[in-house]
């Protein structure tokens, strides 16, 4: 069953999955919904800074269409990637952004505090290279790790001006604008490719540098000044259930391991145990982000283990099979221990008693031990599913964050923080993510008390 | 020996060394001794589920220590009366074998009426007497009870002997090892033995 769910997750024949910088998500999720919309084929758009997005597709990333925010990026792609196809989407712009009224725009370094993106994304290498042609340093420079952030942090008065993409301040019109000349800093373009031959690729290819695409582009800021167009490229009921299902899925996959694995470490002791255990509880401590990277090098579709899986048309990075994968290894931890306690918590006399009455190992398993364990394993599962549910780092870096594909309900409120008119949908995200949180643990709480009157009365 | 016990067996847990050596031409043996002295540990050496050196004969059943505990198949009653909390009384009962004897005994207990309740919502004397109920019903010969009367008054340790002594002499043949601080009487033809820092005295 399990199996057959994935591989319908994975396999999308009538799909094409475009990888884009965070700064053209709204334009280029525009695009694919009109063109989803004309011929019915299925755009997945994935959203990261230019950065992510060359190390996934170069770590295997199913992408069709890509565009970065800067031609040395596209160069990087280049040199492990084949391009069928190349060309120029977009240009953009640079422009401070502020609250109090600025006289130009090098008055952005006289501020208390100015917001950039950190030198290593192409928008906070610009917006320092326009600083230095000017001549001014400023007083305090805040860090954001990109142009999102930079705008929510001057809207939010975190910041008093911040350097930004014009197509980023083109979301904020409440903001004074100034744009800085573009001879003031290296021309700012977003070359696209094409990476595969598939017939919608080539058609989304040419939709985007055609004319309309590149009317959509200015409207959304890039090229020119245009005004705000209020999007929605995060569907919320999609992250939700698409959560729950890979939680659920999750917890699935993991069961008969943690189960197996908690038995084994109750049971038996030897030498190096404490060493097994402490590889099995390994996701717990590690960072998530570090968990995904160690999936992707383990599981990726470069890797013998990828190489492998794909022959049963399993391909587990960049699918929502592999979003199941990463919730379930995230999880595993909580779930081992939480039967490995519950059946070391079992009185060894129960087991003795059941000896004398002549039952076997596999009926002392089945008729005693899983049946005085279950409260304690229901409570590991709750506390899996919980942490599944939550999973972001792990499944960020080994699925990516593909809307409609592998986009969870912590992946959507990412992205709707990232988004400038992203705030009013995150917190009804937010508010949905408590909810579901709070039931776990009051699901959680319930399980204990069922452990605790099973076992209160056992002396008499 | 063809009814007695003849038992002649060394104990071992961790640094504790109990050795049990005893002879008795009669079905019952009846220990005492103070807590901690090594009772339980002979009883759960008889019962195959602590390890042991040595023989023991009874009746005609010789075992050794390769004999696992499902060849045994003692009556054993513990100390704590270790009904299974997640089955109902009948259930334990019938986990244990013969419902049949587990039920009459259930009767001559007083404890029938409680069949089909959960181990939690019984007392402590009741689940004791389901215990020895559910120990009767397991026992194919041997029947070992670790203190089976201590939650029960006086009337009822009265019923239980006179219960036991019905079901091991008139019907069933069984040989009982009864670990009790009691002195009670005992119309039953038995030998005692002391148990004390794992000797016998």
């Amino acid at each position: 069953m399990l199996i057959a769910v994935l591989s319908t997750a994975c396999s999308a024949d009538e799909s094409i999955r475009v990888f884009v910088p965070a700064s053209a998500r709204d334009a280029v999720g525009e695009l694919a919904r009109e063109y989803q919309e004309d011929t019915g084929v299925q755009v997945f758009v994935t959203a990261e800074s230019t950065s992510l997005v060359v190390r996934q597709i170069q770590s295997g990333a199913p992408a069709d269409v890509v565009i970065t925010a800067d031609l040395a990026w596209m160069d990087e792609l280049a040199n492990t990637v084949t391009l069928q196809d190349r060309a120029l989407a977009a240009t953009n712009g640079l422009a401070v952004i502020s609250k109090q009224r600025l006289g130009g725009w090098t008055d952005a370094a006289g501020v208390k505090r100015l917001a950039l993106a950190g030198p290593q994304v192409p928008a906070g290498r610009y917006a320092r290279q326009a600083l230095e042609f000017a001549s001014v340093s400023p007083n305090e420079i805040v860090e954001a790790s990109n142009v999102r952030d930079v705008v929510r942090w001057v809207r939010a008065g975190e910041a008093d001006a911040g350097v930004v993409y014009t197509s980023d301040a083109a979301q904020a019109p409440e903001l004074n604008q100034i744009p800085i000349p573009s001879a003031a800093h290296d021309p700012i373009v977003y070359p696209v490719a094409r990476l595969t031959d598939r017939p919608h690729a080539k058609a989304f290819y040419e939709w985007i540098i055609g004319e309309h695409g590149q009317t959509v582009f200015g409207r959304h800021g890039f090229g020119q000044a245009g005004k705000s167009v209020p999007s929605q490229a995060v569907s919320l009921q999609d992250a939700v259930f698409r959560g729950l299902w890979v939680a659920i899925l999750a917890l699935i996959l993991s069961f008969p391991f943690a189960l197996g694995f908690g038995w084994w470490l109750a049971q038996t002791s030897f030498r190096g145990k404490s060493l097994v255990t402490t590889l099995l509880l390994t996701p717990l401590v590690l960072p998530p982000v570090v968990t995904g990277y160690a999936l992707l090098g383990l599981l990726g579709r470069q890797t013998p283990i990828g190489r492998f899986l794909s022959h049963f048309g399993i391909e587990l990075s960049f699918s929502s099979a592999g979003a199941v994968v990463a919730a379930a290894v995230v999880g595993f931890p909580l779930f081992v221990l939480a039967c490995r306690n519950a059946f070391e918590a079992i009185d060894p006399d129960f087991y003795d008693v059941g000896r004398t009455l002549g039952l076997s190992g596999r009926q002392l398993f089945q008729k005693i031990a899983l049946p005085l364990a279950a409260p304690g394993i229901m409570g590991g599962a709750v506390l899996a599913f919980a942490r599944g549910l939550g999973e972001f780092g792990a499944t960020v870096v080994f699925v990516g964050n593909a809307e409609g594909a592998t986009r969870t309900i912590p992946l959507a409120v990412y992205t709707l923080l990232e988004s400038v008119d992203g705030d009013h949908d995150a917190i009804l995200l937010a508010w949905v993510s408590v909810g579901i949180s709070l039931a776990c643990v009051g699901l959680w709480e319930r399980t204990n008390a069922w452990q605790r009157s099973r076992m209160e009365w056992k002396r008499g | 020996m063809d009814e007695g016990w003849s038992v002649n067996i060394t104990v071992r847990r961790g640094l504790w060394t109990g050795r049990f050596e005893f002879e008795c031409p009669h079905r019952w043996v009846v220990v005492r001794g103070p807590s901690g002295g090594g009772k339980t540990s002979l009883i759960r050496a008889l019962a195959g589920v602590g390890s042991h050196q040595g023989r023991i004969d009874i009746g005609d059943k010789r075992w050794t220590e390769a004999t696992p505990p499902a060849q045994r198949r003692v009556g054993w009653c513990p100390q704590d009366s270790v009904l299974f909390p997640h089955l109902s009384v009948v259930e334990n009962l019938r986990l244990a074998g013969d419902l049949e004897i587990s039920t009459r005994a259930c009767q001559a207990l007083g404890v029938a009426d409680l069949l089909g309740r959960m181990p939690r919502s019984l007392s402590g004397g009741q689940r004791q007497r389901v215990a020895i109920a559910r120990a009767l019903g397991a026992a194919q010969g041997v029947l070992l009870l670790d203190e089976p009367l201590s939650a029960l008054n006086a009337d009822l340790r009265d019923s239980v002997l006179q219960l036991l002594s019905d079901e091991t002499v008139a019907n069933r043949k069984l040989h009982v090892l009864l670990v009790t601080h009691e002195a009670a009487p005992m119309n039953t033809p038995h030998a005692e033995i002391s148990v004390e820092d794992g000797r016998l005295t």
